[in-house]
């Protein structure tokens, strides 16, 4: 940044307080981004809005920190603040150049986040009136009357319908995979409707909802990014909001059940559950992980988890001088600290079982199932065969790539954090 | 010493100046892949 050319605090920027456990109060900020597609968010020290507040695009960069030094006798000195404005306020767009577009704001994260493949595919424009007429189920007495309707639905299913049945998973026919295909479908639009509704009923917007693969699953999304802007406690509301709206779809299955009599119902049943208890998983970047974030406070929980290992190394190599880098209070950084090493078992976990179920079962037995479907295909060539051979290929096939993918990808964010934690080492070691 | 390391931060989306820029959120619910009949067995009773 040239220090002559006046600069200006970003008009199109939208200031809220931030709810997190970091040890000062935070604002959150809302950049549109470059091109005009969507916006980015900051959460920076409340006090570095009062220094952007002294761009007023008449002073130069010199007068306006001195002016903001003059008015709120900061800690840090001159020359950290000027770094602060041209190294950080400026190339983030929260300061820019008085005739610059303020549509400025560029992000580090990848378009499809942590998702291998993102597609939208039902708009704001369609989700927020369904949500906004749904919202009223978000009021307190609904709230309750759903939890108390969820622990019922349970007690029925598990204490009275499932005792005696006995189901075999595996005698099921393609017209009912089909069918749980179907009733997983819609159970899981009915759990994003849910997330899209209590971010509605909290006054946010642009909730798009959207189809993806995450890992070797494919998933539903809704992008609720404007949460951010919610205290911590609507946030938790949002994270669950998607469970409480999945519960409807178990209702529908226990009246399907009751009404006909039919057992598919009572797997639907299950399996709606199956998915419920998987995204309460903190470590998978699912309602379990936004929930733990959320409730501790605990902003980019994923990304805290690097830096909890930055402090580690650090404290470990000198231990004297170590000054953490986390600036989240003390309860905040224990929680770290635990969601940190069962984070590191959980994802040892599972490379382990990818790499059992992979390699060492579908891999190694591709050639049998080749050639047993091929003989079966030659000899009986019905359409049920045919359909079930598609089936089963098809999952071979989207578990070898969704396992590859995640090895890729664990392997490549793995190299880059230990080359991160090496070059964290070597500084330690050169200021020692 | 803490300049030269969290300046290499960027992927972290936290800059030394403690700006974070906050994650999307996308919240997830996975489904049924096809291959749900086999994924477990339980039984009732």
């Amino acid at each position: 940044m040239t220090h002559d050319i006046p600069h200006v605090i970003n008009p199109l920027l939208e200031v809220s307080d931030f709810d997190s456990d970091a040890g000062k109060p935070m604002k959150l900020c809302l950049i549109p981004r470059a091109g005009g597609a969507g916006e980015v968010r900051f959460a920076l020290p409340a006090d570095y809005m009062a220094l952007a507040r002294e761009f007023d695009g008449q002073r130069d960069t010199d007068a306006a920190i001195q002016s903001f030094i003059d008015k709120h006798r900061p800690e840090r000195d001159k020359s950290w603040l000027t770094r602060l404005v041209t190294e950080s306020l400026v190339p983030k767009g929260i300061v820019i150049r008085a005739d610059q577009d303020p549509r400025c704001a560029t992000s580090s994260q990848s378009d499809k986040a942590f998702l291998h493949v993102k597609l939208p595919i039902i708009r704001s424009s369609l989700v927020e009136p369904v949500a906004r007429s749904l919202s009223f189920l978000y009021r307190p007495a609904a709230m309750i009357l759903g939890l108390v309707g969820f622990v019922a639905m349970h007690v029925v299913v598990y204490g009275f319908l499932f005792r005696g049945q006995h189901f075999e998973f595996g005698e099921l026919g393609i017209a009912s995979v089909l069918l749980l295909m179907l009733i997983s479908t819609l159970a899981t639009i009915c759990h994003e409707f849910g997330h899209a509704t209590a971010a509605a009923h909290f006054g946010c917007r642009n909730m798009t909802i959207g189809w993806g693969v995450y890992l070797i699953y494919t998933v539903l999304w809704t992008n609720v990014s404007d949460a951010w802007k919610l205290p911590r406690k609507h946030r938790a509301i949002v994270d669950i909001g998607g469970v409480y709206f999945e519960s409807f779809a178990l209702f529908a299955l226990l009246i399907g059940y009751l009404a006909t009599n039919n057992p598919i119902f009572l797997f639907g049943f299950i399996f709606v559950d199956l998915s419920i208890a998987n995204t309460f998983n903190p470590f998978l970047r699912m309602d379990g992980y936004w929930l733990v974030s959320d409730l501790f406070g605990i902003v980019n929980l994923r990304k805290q988890q690097e830096i909890w290992w930055q402090d580690l190394i650090e404290r470990i190599l000198h231990p004297r001088a170590h000054t953490s880098r986390s600036t989240l209070k003390p309860m905040a950084k224990r929680v770290l600290a635990v969601y940190t090493i069962l984070g590191t078992l959980f994802i040892a976990y599972v490379m382990k079982t990818m790499f059992v179920v992979v390699v060492l079962s579908v891999l190694t037995n591709l050639p049998q199932f080749a050639h047993e479907t091929w003989s079966k295909l030659a000899s009986d060539a019905t359409w049920s065969n045919v359909l079930h051979a598609v089936a089963e290929t098809g999952w071979r096939i989207l578990v070898i790539l969704g396992a590859g993918f995640t090895f890729w990808n664990i392997g490549k964010a793995l190299g880059r954090m230990l080359g991160r934690l090496r070059r964290v080492a070597r500084a330690v070691a050169e200021g020692a | 010493m803490n300049t030269n390391i969290e300046s290499n931060n960027g992927e972290l989306l936290i800059d030394e100046f403690e700006i974070i820029e906050l994650e999307d959120r996308l919240e997830l619910a996975d489904r049924c892949n096809g291959r749900c009949n086999k994924t477990s067995q339980p039984t009732g009773g």
